[in-house]
């Protein structure tokens, strides 16, 4: 399997079906994010396909010491906040989900309802989880979907997003938490 | 130990805390119910949330990203482009020449509808020549037929009806086989 890098140059060369493989290796990946951000299927197949136009658009300013993934889930996630800036909605500040007191959850002090999610089936669950996080902040809502869908390390989200690893971890646990939360008002 | 945290909790299922620690949380689980309970309950929340599903793509996605990234030129603008480049270097060689010769502008314009008139007079005299000779064929074509028509008409009167079924008849039947045979030939790949 050719590497991401290789690809990246040898479309660079011209080659169109080394672009194709990106898009092919790609698209689901993006899809999964970039659906889950937005809400709707065909506005996010629309950005998906915006992100690969982009990306190609950019290439020249691609530098191969950064992963390629994390490049791509750079433009991808520029264009969620761009959308969620016309929608008025700021919901992507880091430092706003920090001092919103919903988005905090009390994360020191275990719920009284220790088994939640235990008396569902998988199917059910999953189905709560997904109406779950459409109701957290958008912002927490992306680096837990990068780090529990797109399986990105903390290490690749924070230079995704330019922050501190550890501040990283604790917006995933806070993102989290709310799910957990969420699914608890759901009983 | 006192019972884990939540956060405690998470990063023991990402595998994301010092072996002493992990050493010490295994060591109160086997003690306490209520962690136990709570570790169940969060590795069920991210077992769900790690096998969600992915979402519809359509079979044709690629091709579309495809198509949007490296648009096909349509061969009505590759001659657009083709006419104006040609225009443009036929434009640049006639400045280059005028720059290059001594003729003044006046001149250049006085020679250039001289040229002009030249052409149009040149193309007036072969457009009515054409005409005359498109007529001529046309008569002759009309005579041709009028011929045929009056040595059909004698023949006929000179060859015995039976006979003149039998002719037909042969005539038609050879035709539509050199017909068939033709088209047959055309879908095979044939050379006629």
């Amino acid at each position: 399997m050719y590497e991401d890098k290789d690809l990246v140059k040898r479309t660079l060369d011209g080659e169109k079906e080394a672009f194709e493989m990106i898009v092919q290796r790609y698209k689901q990946p993006l899809l999964n994010y970039i659906g889950r951000m937005v809400g709707e299927r065909e506005l996010a197949l629309d950005f998906t396909q915006d992100v690969f136009i982009k990306t190609y658009a950019s290439l020249h300013t691609y530098r191969p010491q950064h992963k390629f993934s994390t490049w791509l889930f750079k433009i991808a996630s520029n264009l969620t906040i761009d959308y969620w800036r016309k929608k008025k909605i700021d919901a992507f500040s880091l430092d706003q989900t920090r001092d919103d007191s919903e988005s905090r959850p009390s994360y020191q002090v275990p719920s009284k309802d220790l088994s939640v999610v235990k008396r569902y089936e998988i199917s059910e669950i999953r189905e709560r989880i997904e109406h779950a996080m459409e109701k957290i902040p958008p912002a927490l809502r992306e680096l837990f979907l990068w780090r529990h869908l797109n399986e990105f390390s903390y290490e690749e989200i924070a230079e995704i997003k330019d922050l501190p690893v550890g501040t990283i971890k604790n917006k995933v646990f806070q993102a989290k938490e709310l799910i957990r939360k969420h699914l608890e008002e759901r009983e | 130990m006192r019972c884990l945290s939540p956060s405690q909790i998470y990063l023991y299922l990402e595998d994301d805390l010092p072996t002493h620690e992990k050493e010490a949380i295994e060591k109160h689980l086997v003690s306490c119910e209520a962690c136990r309970d709570m570790l169940e309950d969060r590795s069920l929340m991210m077992h769900a949330v790690e096998s969600l599903p992915p979402l519809d793509m359509p079979a044709d996605f690629t091709q579309q990203v495809m198509a949007k990234v490296f648009p096909k030129v349509s061969p009505v603008r590759i001659w657009i482009a083709g006419l104006a480049t040609g225009f443009s270097l036929l434009m640049f060689i006639f400045l280059a020449v005028f720059l290059q010769s001594d003729i003044s502008f006046s001149g250049l314009f006085v020679s250039l509808n001289g040229a002009l008139w030249t052409v149009v007079r040149n193309l007036s005299v072969f457009t009515v020549k054409l005409f005359k000779v498109t007529s001529v064929i046309v008569e002759i074509l009309f005579q041709f037929t009028q011929f045929v028509f009056k040595t059909l008409g004698s023949l006929t009167t000179l060859i015995r009806p039976e006979v003149q079924i039998f002719l037909i008849t042969l005539t038609v039947v050879l035709s539509i086989s050199a017909l068939l045979l033709m088209r047959r030939k055309t879908w095979t790949g044939e050379k006629i």
